[in-house]
């Protein structure tokens, strides 16, 4: 079983957090997705027919008009075959939300949109300039549920300093009646102009404290409200988990298309350049072949972001030796109440997860050089 | 005799003084081009790397001017004041140099002290303008500087390029027709001078020696007559780009003497080799025992490699005698050396080859001078180690040593580099326009301030126009304090340091706040503090690490993140644990780089 991800490098503006690869300028639209079908064709029998899941991720995906959307899914569909059982997933902005849009995704088979609210507040919004406002979200969600999109998911951004009412915006986001949020800490990634003006202490985010009580007020909200906390930034309604960002977590093969796009399979990571005047050339990629030391701190680190854990038996199965020091190692976090072991898996407590990448690190296998 | 031509070459770093070299080497054809590594005389990594001889050596070549040849031998200099000793050595073992000097920077400090040593040794200077391919070069200025400053006649000024090759001829013309060849009573009993030495495995030591009169064969027996110590010369003979074997070498000659011997300390640079049976009556003149100006702790990162480290440094020491350390131990940081260093850049150095060829992690503690302290009973101590300061109470005075300092700059720059000594406690004692637009200015200054952050903040206040010399002037009365820095309300002996009293209030506060930024958070409050005795003088707070979380991880970032945290946690390792704050590495020398 496996996944599939193709990036859509447009957006209508530059987000000023964002550190995704990219182009505003529409001109390229056409060598893309001439590019793409290329890349299709000569790179299908990487994956294992049946596909589990097909994500358009971005970028911008909802910028494809219907007709350019139709031309690459036929051009997967001639390549992977079709089946209704398929995840099929598109990242949506709120702005592109139109009736024309949606009819037109319904028809091609897009059986689950990723809609880029990010916030319900309209000054948080703005602080964080997007394109598009609280209208267009609650306005698009409607239309989109109107028309049959069943299984919907939204992202909420957090710790961004501008939080004044949280809890009531919680509220909001469970009016809409969805059935997966993606909940993320603002993240300043190097290089962004939010990271400039940071750095120029032009803008500050919350403190850790703040952060933490965030964190924990969503987790609690949600989690009463019948959303399962599946992985550290996700929750879904029994069943919505997302299958295809799953495959992440439990490293399953993926092929990843388009220019930044990263794939995985074998024991082994590509990623395409991020580049698309190159990519429209000829693609350029890196590859890394993943050593068994690599293999098992991936597995730490993904098992751990996911409620249902490390799957101890497995992972012993593959490494004796590290999983058993592992799991000394893990002993003093579970006294701490940081972690949970139970029916063969390790995985972090609420408060865990809030450390979770100091916790990760220390559970590596990091080799005496 | 009189074919003989020994001869050192005078450069600021990076005023072309190895391409010059390599030139003469490939021109006299001493070495193949197909062998001409990038900078032959330099054959440490490090100074490869650094761009500057640390170690001297020597090499000769044969060359034939108006139907006669010539034997002429290179005495490479190091190029840094730390080796200052070292330079005067080889220098005295040489009738001629040349002066290079970059046509397009003019001439630098390290170069007028280094020339004045020249001079006052009576060699021949010779004059080169390098790098006079480059457009910028301005050989009439920079004439205008050296006729000044050597009052040598215009046209003895040569123009050369070690890039293209232009002028190399005739450096080697003026090598033989201006350098004199050596003088001395070839049947007069030996002496020679030892002006280098290195160690090789195999061989163990080998001597790098000058005879200024008389004459060593094979199997002479020998002495060296500042270390008292004999020797059989086992094996002697010339450096080419190999050591060449020969029977017996003469007066004038430069050569390499091996004989048995297996501990760097027992060659001293400056001594004088003669004949046990026959020896002279006079040693050579100029001989010190060179002193560490520079104390600090080493320490293994992990306390099991305490040994290995000693093992480490027993054998660097046979390559580097200038090199001291006898064992301390640390409330901090358990069991080390604590070492002494001729100056900043070797101390650098001695750490880096111990990480490169001993593979040893270690963590160097805040250096510091040699300080002369008198006691009211027991009388003078001298400390190397700001924790073996006695109690004030029990002290009379402290002194601490003073240096000269020499700095040319642009004359723009003149109010900053005067007012930054100033503040590093340094009085005014000269000031001299070299030409309309170069200054030199003397200072006199306690060598500690050299020690704190001196070279950056010259460098960053002159626009890096600026070059910097100085010399030792002996000891003189200070008001130091030894100010403590505690972590966790440890105090952590490994980053006290003795300064003076004026300074403590500052440079508590800009330690503080440094060591804030270096200590990663931790899952508690770490608190800093700086104290005089019992008296906090600074605070700092890290913050307590209450989250620590990836919020997006999906396909793309997987390998990113976890090569990032495998990164920290590397980094972690690294650390040392005192009480529970984790320290790294780079955190005690943090007061080195203040900003
Ligand atoms: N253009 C030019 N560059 C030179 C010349 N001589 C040396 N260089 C460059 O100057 C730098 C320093 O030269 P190097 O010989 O290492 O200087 P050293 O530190 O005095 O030994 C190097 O990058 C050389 O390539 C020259 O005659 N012309
Ligand atoms: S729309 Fe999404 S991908 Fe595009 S800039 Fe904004 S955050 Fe980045």
């Amino acid at each position: 079983m496996a996944g599939l991800y193709i990036h859509i490098p447009f957006c209508h503006k530059a987000c000023p957090y964002c550190d995704f690869y990219f182009l505003t300028n529409q001109k390229w639209k056409a060598p893309f997705i001439e590019a793409l079908e290329g890349e299709i064709h000569d790179r299908a029998e990487e994956l294992e027919i049946p596909i589990e899941s097909i994500y358009f991720g971005g970028g911008t995906p909802s910028m494809l008009v219907p007709e350019e959307m139709a031309r690459i899914l036929e051009c997967i569909e001639g390549h992977f075959g079709r089946s209704n059982e398929i995840e099929l997933t598109i990242e949506a902005n709120p702005e592109d939300l139109s009736e024309k849009n949606l009819e037109s995704w319904k028809q091609c088979g897009i059986n689950r949109l990723s809609i880029g609210v990010q916030t319900l507040n309209e000054e948080k919004l703005k602080g964080l300039g997007r394109n598009h406002k609280v209208q267009d979200s609650i306005e698009g969600l409607e239309r989109a549920q109107r028309l049959g999109f069943g299984n919907i998911s939204v992202d909420l951004i957090f710790a961004t300093g501008d939080e004044k009412d949280l809890d009531s915006e919680l509220d909001d986001y469970l009016r809409l009646d969805v059935q997966h949020i993606s909940a993320y800490g603002l993240t300043v990634e190097e290089g962004t102009p939010l990271a400039r003006l940071v750095g120029k202490g032009r803008k500050t985010l919350v403190e850790d404290d703040e952060y933490r009580r965030q964190f924990l007020l969503i987790h609690e909200k949600l989690e009463s409200a019948g959303f399962g906390h599946y992985e550290i930034s996700n929750y879904a309604k029994d069943g919505f988990e997302s299958r295809h960002n799953s495959s992440y977590w439990n490293r399953k093969a993926y092929l990843g298309l388009g220019p930044s796009a990263h794939s995985y399979r074998n024991n082994s990571r590509r990623w395409n350049e991020s580049n698309l005047p190159n990519y429209c050339k000829q693609i350029q990629f890196e590859e890394e072949a993943l050593s068994a030391r690599d293999q098992f701190n991936e597995a730490i680190m993904t098992g751990l972001r996911q409620k249902r854990g490390v799957d101890l038996a497995e992972l012993s199965e593959r490494f004796p030796a590290a999983t058993k020091s592992m799991i000394e190692q893990s002993e003093g976090f579970i006294q701490d109440n940081l972690m949970e072991k139970n029916d063969n898996f390790l995985r972090l407590s609420l408060e865990g997860m809030l450390m979770s990448d100091h916790i990760c690190s220390e559970l590596f296998w990091i080799d005496e050089d | 005799m009189e074919n003989i031509r020994n001869f050192c070459i005078i450069a600021h770093i990076d005023h072309g003084k190895s391409t010059l070299a390599d030139r003469l080497l490939q021109t006299t054809g001493t070495v193949s081009d197909r062998d001409l590594q990038e900078q032959t005389l330099d054959d440490m990594d490090i100074e490869r790397e650094r761009g500057i001889t640390i170690k001297s050596h020597a090499i000769q070549m044969n060359h034939s001017e108006g139907g006669k040849d010539y034997v002429l031998n290179l005495i490479d200099t190091p190029g840094h004041v730390d080796f200052s000793y070292e330079v005067s050595r080889s220098i005295a073992a040489c009738e001629g140099a040349l002066l290079i000097v970059d046509a397009t920077q003019g001439i630098q400090a390290q170069t007028i002290s280094n020339l004045y040593l020249a001079i006052e040794n009576d060699l021949e200077i010779i004059p080169v303008l390098n790098k006079m391919d480059l457009p910028s070069a301005m050989p009439e200025e920079v004439k205008d500087q050296i006729e000044e400053l050597i009052g040598c006649d215009r046209e003895d000024i040569l123009e050369a390029s070690g890039k293209t090759g232009y002028g190399v001829d005739s450096v080697l013309t003026a090598i033989i027709n201006r350098v004199p060849a050596p003088t001395g009573d070839k049947d007069a009993p030996l002496r020679a001078m030892i002006f280098d030495s290195v160690f090789n495995p195999f061989r163990g030591i080998i001597a790098y020696f000058r005879i200024f009169s008389g004459s060593i064969a094979k199997n002479n027996k020998v002495k060296f007559m500042n270390t008292g110590k004999e020797y059989i010369a086992d094996e002697i003979g010339v450096l080419r780009m190999k050591p060449e074997k020969r029977n017996s070498l003469h007066t004038g000659d430069v050569g390499y003497i091996i004989s048995g011997i297996k501990q760097a300390r027992e060659v001293k640079v400056g001594d004088t080799i003669t004949h046990l049976h026959r020896p002279t009556p006079q040693a050579i003149q100029g001989f010190e025992d060179v002193k560490p100006m520079v104390f600090a702790g080493i320490y293994p990162v992990d306390t099991d490699e305490y040994e290995e480290l000693r093992d480490s440094m027993e054998k660097l020491q046979l390559n580097d005698a200038s090199l001291t350390f006898e064992p301390e131990s640390s409330a901090a940081l358990g069991f080390g050396f604590r070492c002494g260093f001729l100056g900043m850049l070797h101390m650098e150095i001695i750490q880096e080859r111990l990480e490169r060829e001993f593979d040893m992690t270690v963590i160097t503690t805040v250096p510091n001078v040699s300080y002369k302290a008198y006691t009211k009973k027991t009388g003078l101590i001298e400390v190397h180690n700001p924790s073996d300061l006695p109690e004030p109470t029990l002290l009379d005075s402290v002194e601490e040593p003073y240096i000269n300092a020499q700095i040319i700059t642009k004359s723009d720059f003149i109010g900053q580099v005067m007012s930054l000594c100033i503040e590093k406690r340094g009085v005014l004692k000269n000031q001299v326009y070299l030409t309309t637009n170069r200054v030199e200015i003397t200072f006199e200054m306690p060598l500690a301030e050299i020690v704190f952050d001196f070279y950056d903040r010259l460098k960053s206040v002159s626009k890096g126009y600026a070059s910097f010399d100085y010399s030792p002037i002996g000891y003189k009365q200070s008001d130091l304090v030894k100010m403590d820095i505690l972590l966790n309300g440890d105090q952590v002996d490994a980053l006290s340091a003795l300064i003076h009293k004026d300074n403590a209030y500052s440079l508590g506060k800009k330690i503080c706040e440094k060591l804030r930024q270096l200590i990663p958070r931790q899952q508690f409050d770490i608190a800093i503090q700086a104290a005089l005795g019992a008296k906090i003088i600074s605070r700092e707070t890290v913050k307590a690490l209450r989250k620590d979380v990836t919020a997006k991880c999906y396909g793309g970032d997987i390998s990113r993140k976890r090569k990032l945290l495998e990164k920290q946690k590397k980094g972690k390792k690294k650390m040392r644990q005192i009480g529970n704050v984790e320290v790294p590495q780079s955190a005690f020398l943090a007061v080195l780089k203040l900003d």
